[in-house]
């Protein structure tokens, strides 16, 4: 069985899509026993560092076990690479061993993703093309691992990215994190439309794009009232993310093992609660 | 750590309440004020529940207006309070209830405006 893919972008930055990723990855792979692997394409590797640590990040970038480290051979030549040993195995600092796999992003991402697009250009691909090229390598990429998962997490980085584009064309499935705010909300309409002709294409609707709004504080007035305008305009989770200071120290990578409880302390719970809606909104069976 | 503060407060505010019935008398004003707006302002947000101008406003521009006249003054002022209206804090006490309605819906208006023209891009 294919795994279900599911992109999680904003183009706007600091709206919690790292530790989305993440806190779903470690929920959805501790609580519900599913086999998950994330694919981190941002460059400032923020997942990847949560997920692993610094210390294995840092090994991991060493031996060029990297998402650059596999698709230098399709932008520099050199010795083709398989995709299953660029896969960091069994991440996370928490105990029960959860089934979370990971590729690792480094700031070199960015060097990959300007020399790919030079490259293809030269070679006379228009930008639908590269973005085909691109979304078949990674496609084919992930065909040849998808049985080991059942899902597959994409953490897009802010702004325009190929590498983004491509994961929302291959994706079944958006998670637009906010905050419940006028400009992260703008964020939303600037992705909308793109995110849409994309479901589409492959004709899905806009039932697959849905919004979850993060770093929410119910004191505050204007966190209330825009949560209720995004409810009118967007498909929004029920569950939202608080502003907690459990959640940004769980980002720290503890050495020891930890519960998921020790981990994510008082906001625990909500993330439980939020992978579940996830799952069902998502089609995870 | 605080909470033990308080209770020690709370103890000392009590004793000399019990001893000094002119000190009593000025905490019983001093509670029946506060109370009062406690009171109204926690009423006033029961009968917005629900109400977000910028929702209501997208779901029927048409008899918005009226909708808007069913909201005394206070109530008007805590909508605009609630939802960021008056982001020059023009409002004030003087500022009657005729100019607060016609401010919550200026802006419904202009942000329905406004999002029509970002929904799409």
């Amino acid at each position: 069985m294919e795994p279900r893919i599911v992109s999680v972008v904003n183009m706007k930055g600091g709206v919690g899509k790292s530790t989305t990723v993440a806190t779903l990855a470690e929920a959805l792979a501790a609580d519900h026993g599913l086999r998950v692997l994330v694919m981190d394409l941002d460059p400032q590797s923020n997942v990847s560092m949560m997920l692993a640590g610094q210390d294995r990040w840092g090994e991991l970038r060493k031996e060029g076990a990297t998402l650059d480290g596999y698709f230098e051979q399709y932008v520099y030549g050199g010795e083709p690479r398989f995709f299953r040993d660029v896969i960091a195995r069994d991440v996370s600092d928490l105990m029960g061993d959860p089934r979370l796999d990971l590729v690792i992003a480094t700031p070199e991402f960015r060097y990959i993703e300007r020399d790919a697009l030079a490259r293809w250009v030269r070679q006379g691909f228009d930008v639908e093309g590269i973005h085909r090229k691109l979304g078949g390598l990674t496609h084919s990429a992930l065909q040849n691992v998808g049985e080991s998962y059942d899902v597959v997490l994409f953490d897009c980085p802010p702004g325009i990215s190929i590498f983004a584009e491509a994961a929302i064309e291959l994706s079944e499935f958006i998670v637009i994190p906010t905050i419940a705010d006028y400009v992260s909300r703008l964020g939303i309409f600037a992705f909308r439309r793109r995110a849409i002709r994309s479901m589409e294409q492959r004709r899905f609707t806009e039932e697959r794009i849905w919004t979850l709004i993060t770093k929410y504080e119910a004191a505050n007035a204007l966190h209330v009232s825009e949560a209720e305008v995004l409810r009118a305009d967007f498909n929004v989770f029920d569950m939202m993310i608080p502003q907690a200071e459990a959640i940004a120290r769980a980002a720290e990578w503890s050495d020891a093992k930890r519960s998921f409880d020790q981990k994510y302390g008082p906001a625990a719970d909500v993330i439980r609660q939020t992978a579940s809606e996830f799952r069902e909104r998502a089609g995870l069976i | 750590m605080i909470d033990k503060a308080i209770a020690s407060l709370l103890k000392v505010i009590s004793a000399e309440a019990s001893a000094n019935p002119a000190f009593a008398r000025k905490m019983e004003e001093a509670l029946d004020t506060f109370a009062h707006d406690y009171v109204e302002r926690r009423r006033d947000e029961r009968v917005l529940s629900g109400f977000n101008p910028f929702v209501e406003f997208k779901k029927s521009p048409q008899d918005f207006d009226q909708r808007l006249s069913r909201f005394d003054r206070n109530q008007l002022a805590l909508i605009i309070e609630k939802h960021g209206i008056d982001p020059a804090r023009s409002v004030n006490s003087r500022t009657s209830k005729k100019k607060l309605a016609e401010m919550v819906a200026a802006a419904a208006e202009k942000r329905a405006a406004r999002d029509a023209k970002v929904f799409d891009y």
